[in-house]
This record gives structure tokens, C-alpha cells and sequence, in this order.
């Protein structure tokens, strides 16, 4: 395990308990993104691992060593902030040199791992100048290059892609995901983008009010989210509830039986169906029919939001059923339609605690 | 876009009528130290065409004693700007960042009490600076200006630092850097132009003060504002030498601000007035 968290607990100066006991383990190499809503305790579990805050309670382990008591700079974990952080009255090499020269290493030789590290971001153009003539994106690579030149036990990243504009997003989490397949080092990142984490993580662990809710791969948590909070946070569109019950291993939905589900049970449930596992057929093939209110074109799918017929109380949160369809399907708004599911892939919650059933 | 230029060049010109409005007297000034004393007495005033003269320049220092007075003004100003520079940012830093006395209620009341009116405390700075056998001294004025300047720099200060991006040291604390470190290599650099503004405020408001120095001081330790009064006396008004000497003091100031625009605009910019 190259991190461990054990009953982390942090209290704010005002009461608020921002993390509340969680245990975490990130394993060697492991890309691990922290998933969740603004205020749910991520950037504050990231702080309290990269030492910038102190734990009320609980232990931080890097590496084996106890560090819950270490200084940052002890820690030997390299951070990416959100804002860059760069030093603005330093030049890129400098920026990048500092920890090595703090670390007592000869200016020469900090000069050129600054170089070799910069030649592999494709920035050693800008070694001598300074961060305010730089772009974001060029910033961005900087900052990483500043963490990368240290070779620590592990990467902490901040939102780091957040300032940037879709594009160079999109190429910068490609080269974050390149570099991390290419030097397999722990990392510890934190996103409110899901696509992001989805993308990028070899595990996600989604968090919300200062608890960890699930830990998983990418897949797992968006096809067998713990609880409606995950399932709702993680997939855009998002995903329909319906509310349910259970007949043994049957569903039933607004009186209409829809067959067998992978929970079973009894009792009221709220059904987590994704948008891509409802299908649109002919008035009556469903299990209820619907009109399509709007229809929002996404590039390779559309998605057709479907008003139900008569009972609408069978939606659990919102108004419209979610579907999505290929691009090519032909859909428009005030069509008629039956809604079905694929059975197989509907998510089960207790209605009353919004936790997932556990699979037949 | 027409009517953008026209507004533009309006504001041009209020900019050169208010330039012109203000400097006219410090030309005056200028004008006046360097003119005979024949034509500054005439009741008509001549403006540009005349001889210029050196007179009362010569006069200030030998007839005022200038030489020490510039001086003591630069002793004393000095020396309580460096002393109040080396405290304040230790204090703001303290304040802005380690949680010591950091709420708006504390940055204003340290700010109040620089609005306390020096009259108020004059007599009693007068009574225990006679008892210490300090009267007449430039330390005295040392020690006056810096407890007036001090809680006003911290203030401003404390601004500056609020405004400096708190994720930079913290990039600093991992990369390894100690405390000390991270305000000398890290924070002071990046509040430079701060701190620039702020040192030069504290320096003009002590290089102008007036009051303190004519009630602390008579006459080893006179500072210039003092001695510029010297020239009226109970007969005449020696206008030449009063503009000389007027003209000597607005000196360092023109220098400063000539030499620190940038640095001044940029520190202004950041946001002295948050």
C-alpha cells in the first residue's frame, strides 16, 4: 500500500466536521480519484495527505512510515494545485529547481533534470521564462513538471484541469493519464468532473458530507453505484430513478410488473435505470408510454426526454425520462412512445436509505 | 467608435487641466526660489523672464543652518521607515496569515489608531520625553513616528498579503522550504511592490509632519517643515528662502516617485485599498 488512511477525522476552527472518520488505501501505482460535489471533504482529504492540514483524528501512513504527525515537505509527495501555484517571481526552471536546491542538490545537476523533465512535457522552450508570460496550458505543464522533477512516492493533484478550456482539457488528462501509465507513480486526484475521474482513474472513491461512499473501478461504480447518490453523481445524462417494489426477485413499476431484476427483496425500492438502458418502442410495448418532451443532441447520441402518460408519480426525482439513443435513430419531440428497460441492468436502492441491494 | 475617441480625448483633457491645476503652485514655488527678491515683492509678479538666482538657496543653508536640518529629517524619517518596515511585515505576515489578531474588527482597530489626532498625545509624548531627557533629540522623533506609522503600514500590509495567493507558500512548504524560507524567498518577493507603497507612505507622512517635530524639537534636532517656519518671522516673510527650502523638501518625493512609478501603480493596483 503506498497510502493509507485510517479513520480520518477533521474538524474545521467554526464545528464543521469536513471528514468524517474515512479509510482509504491507495495501492502501488494506482491512479485513484477523489469523486464528489463541492464541499464533500476531497480537496481537504488531499490536504490532510499532502500535510497542509492537520488530522483531528486517525492516522496517515505513505509508503509504511507514520506521517500523520510529518511536516509537507517531509512527507516527499509532490502537489498539483488547482490555481498552479507557480512561483511568480521565478522562471520556470527556478519554479522547477526549487525543492532540489532546498534538498541541497548542485545547481547543475538540478539544471539538468529541470531540462530532461522539461523535455518530456515538451516545455524546455520556456525554462527561462517566468509564469505570468506563460498560457494556462503551458502553466499547467509546468506545475506537473514541478512535481514530476522530484520523484515522489506520490502525486497529489487538486482539480488541476479545471482552469483549463474544454480542448486543452481534454489534451492535458490524456497526457496525465500517458504520464501516469508511463511512470506508474501513486496519485491522488481530485475532480467534481466524473467524466474526468471516469477516464482517468484506476479507482474512484466517491465521496459526499465528509464520507467515502464507494471506492471502485470506474465501471463498477457506474454500473453497480453503492447508493443513489453515486449512481445520480457519476453518468450524464443522469441516470432515471424510478420508485419500485420488490416481489422476490421481480419489480414491479407504477403496477406494472417488469420482470426479473438482479436484487431481490420485498418492500418499496427506488429503481436506478441509465439512460442507455431504456429503450423506446411503439405505444403500448412498454412498461408505460410517454410522450418525448425534448430531444438534446449530444454528437454520437441523442437523448429523448419523455414525459410518462398518466401516472407520473412512478419517477422517483425528476419529470422526464432519460433515454438515449444512437444518433442515427430518428426521434422527435411530441412523438409517442412505450418505455421499456433492460432489465438486466437496472440498480436496485432500499427506498428508504438509497443503498444498493445486494445482487442475487 | 466616434464617440468613444471625443469621450476619450475629453478625459485627456480634465486629466492635463487637473495636472495643471495642481502643479501650478509647486511651479510657483520653484519659480519663486530661484528669483530675486526685488521681483518676488513687486505687486505685480513676473513669471519666467527674469535672472534666475541662487540666493536663497546659499541663505537656507548658511543663514538656516539647512545642511543639518536636511539631515536630521533624513536621520529621523529614515530611520523610522527602515524600523517600521522591518516591523510591520513581520506583524502583517502574522496577522494575514498565522491567525494572530486576524479579524477586520483587529486590522481596524490597529488601523484607528493611526486617526488618532496627533494633537491629543502631543503633550503627554511632551512630558515623557522630557522626563527620559530625550527632548530635542532625533531619537525622539524616531520613536513618535514609527508608534504612528507602524499600525497604518501594518494595515496596509496586511492587505497586500491577504491578496497573495496562499496555495504559493503552500506549493513552498511541500517543495521543502521552513518558515523563514517561505517569507524571504517566497512572500517578500511577491509583496515587494507592497511593500515598496507602503514604505514610501510612511515615509512622506513622516517627511511632512509637522506638529511633532516643532513640540519635540527646537533646535539641534529640527526636521525640515519646522525649520522652513524659521523664514517668517515676527517683521517679514523671506519668500525666497521659504520656497527654497520648500523646494529642497519636495526633492526626495520627486525622486521617489519618479524612480518607483512602476513599482507604485503596480502596488496601488494590487490593492492597497482592499
Amino acid at each position: 500500500m503506498t497510502i493509507s488512511l485510517r479513520n480520518l477525522v477533521k474538524r474545521f476552527p467554526d464545528g464543521t466536521v469536513a471528514i468524517k472518520g474515512i479509510d482509504l488505501d491507495v495501492r502501488e501505482g494506482e491512479f485513484l480519484t477523489l469523486l464528489g460535489p463541492s464541499g464533500c471533504g476531497k480537496t481537504t482529504t488531499l490536504r490532510l495527505v499532502a500535510g497542509l492540514e492537520e488530522a483531528d483524528e486517525g492516522s496517515i501512513h505513505i509508503d509504511g512510515r507514520d506521517v500523520t504527525e510529518v511536516d509537507p515537505g517531509d512527507r516527499n509527495v509532490a502537489m498539483v494545485f488547482q490555481s498552479y501555484a507557480l512561483y511568480p517571481h521565478m522562471t520556470v526552471l527556478q519554479n522547477m529547481t526549487l525543492s532540489l536546491r532546498v534538498a541541497g542538490l548542485q545547481k547543475s545537476v538540478a539544471d539538468a533534470k529541470a531540462s530532461a523533465t522539461a523535455k518530456s512535457l515538451g516545455i524546455e522552450h520556456l525554462l527561462h521564462k517566468k509564469p505570468s508570460k506563460l498560457s494556462g496550458g503551458e502553466r499547467q505543464r509546468v506545475a506537473l513538471g514541478r512535481a514530476m522533477i522530484r520523484s515522489p512516492i506520490c502525486y497529489l493533484m487538486d482539480e488541476p484541469l479545471s482552469n483549463l478550456d474544454l480542448k486543452l482539457r481534454e489534451q492535458m488528462r490524456t497526457e496525465i493519464k500517458r504520464l501516469h501509465q508511463k511512470h506508474r507513480v501513486a496519485t491522488i486526484y481530485v475532480t467534481h468532473d466524473q467524466t474526468e475521474a471516469l477516464v482517468l482513474s484506476d479507482r474512484i472513491a466517491v465521496m459526499n458530507k465528509g464520507n467515502i461512499l464507494q471506492v471502485a473501478d470506474p465501471v463498477t461504480i457506474y454500473e453497480r453505484p453503492a447508493t443513489t447518490f453515486v449512481a445520480d453523481f457519476v453518468g450524464s445524462p443522469s441516470i432515471n430513478f424510478f420508485k419500485g417494489e420488490m416481489q422476490g426477485a421481480a419489480a414491479v413499476v407504477g403496477g406494472h410488473v417488469i420482470g426479473e431484476v438482479c436484487a431481490s427483496g420485498r418492500g418499496a425500492v427506488t429503481l436506478g435505470v441509465r439512460p442507455e438502458d431504456i429503450m423506446l418502442g411503439p405505444l403500448g410495448s412498454g412498461i408505460f408510454d410517454g410522450a418525448v418532451a425534448f430531444v438534446e443532441v449530444y454528437g454520437s447520441e441523442v437523448v429523448a426526454f419523455v414525459e410518462p402518460k398518466g401516472s407520473r408519480d412512478l419517477l422517483a426525482r425528476r419529470e422526464f425520462v432519460a433515454a438515449a439513443l444512437n444518433i442515427h435513430q430518428p426521434i422527435a419531440a411530441g412523438e409517442e412512445v412505450g418505455v421499456r428497460f433492460r432489465n438486466n441492468r437496472i440498480c436496485v436502492f432500499d427506498a428508504a436509505d438509497g443503498t444498493a441491494l445486494a445482487p442475487r | 467608435m466616434k464617440r468613444r475617441a471625443i469621450g476619450s480625448e475629453l478625459l485627456k483633457l480634465l486629466a492635463v487641466t487637473v495636472v495643471v491645476i495642481w502643479l501650478m503652485p509647486v511651479v510657483w514655488v520653484m519659480l519663486t526660489s530661484i528669483k530675486p527678491t526685488t521681483l518676488i515683492n513687486e505687486a505685480q509678479p513676473t513669471f519666467f523672464f527674469f535672472t534666475p538666482t541662487a540666493d536663497h538657496y546659499a541663505e537656507v543653508f548658511t543663514r538656516f543652518g539647512f545642511a543639518q536640518v536636511i539631515i536630521n529629517s533624513l536621520v529621523a524619517v529614515g530611520a523610522s521607515t527602515l524600523i517600521v518596515m522591518v516591523l510591520a511585515f513581520p506583524a502583517a505576515y502574522a496577522v494575514s496569515r498565522m491567525g494572530l489578531l486576524s479579524g477586520d474588527f483587529w486590522a481596524l482597530f490597529v488601523l484607528s489608531l493611526r486617526f488618532m489626532p496627533g494633537v491629543v498625545v502631543v503633550l503627554p509624548y511632551f512630558k515623557m520625553a522630557n522626563y527620559f531627557g530625550i527632548i530635542d533629540t532625533q531619537l525622539v522623533l524616531v520613536i513618535v513616528y514609527v508608534a504612528f506609522g507602524l499600525p497604518f503600514a501594518v494595515w496596509i500590509i496586511r492587505g497586500f498579503l491577504l491578496d497573495l495567493p496562499r496555495e504559493v507558500e503552500e506549493a513552498g512548504r511541500l517543495d521543502g522550504l521552513g518558515w523563514l524560507q517561505i517569507i524571504f524567498r517566497l512572500v517578500l518577493p511577491m509583496a515587494a511592490p507592497g511593500l515598496a507603497v507602503t514604505a514610501i507612505f510612511t515615509f512622506v507622512f513622516s517627511w511632512n509632519e509637522y506638529l511633532f517635530a516643532l513640540f519635540l524639537t527646537y533646535q539641534k534636532a529640527t526636521t525640515i517643515p519646522v525649520a522652513l517656519q524659521k523664514t517668517i518671522d515676527v517683521y517679514n516673510v523671506l519668500w525666497g528662502s521659504l520656497s527654497a527650502g520648500a523646494v529642497i523638501q519636495l526633492l526626495p518625493m520627486i525622486a521617489v516617485v519618479f524612480f518607483l512609478q512602476k513599482h507604485i501603480a503596480r502596488g496601488l493596483a494590487l490593492g492597497a485599498v482592499k
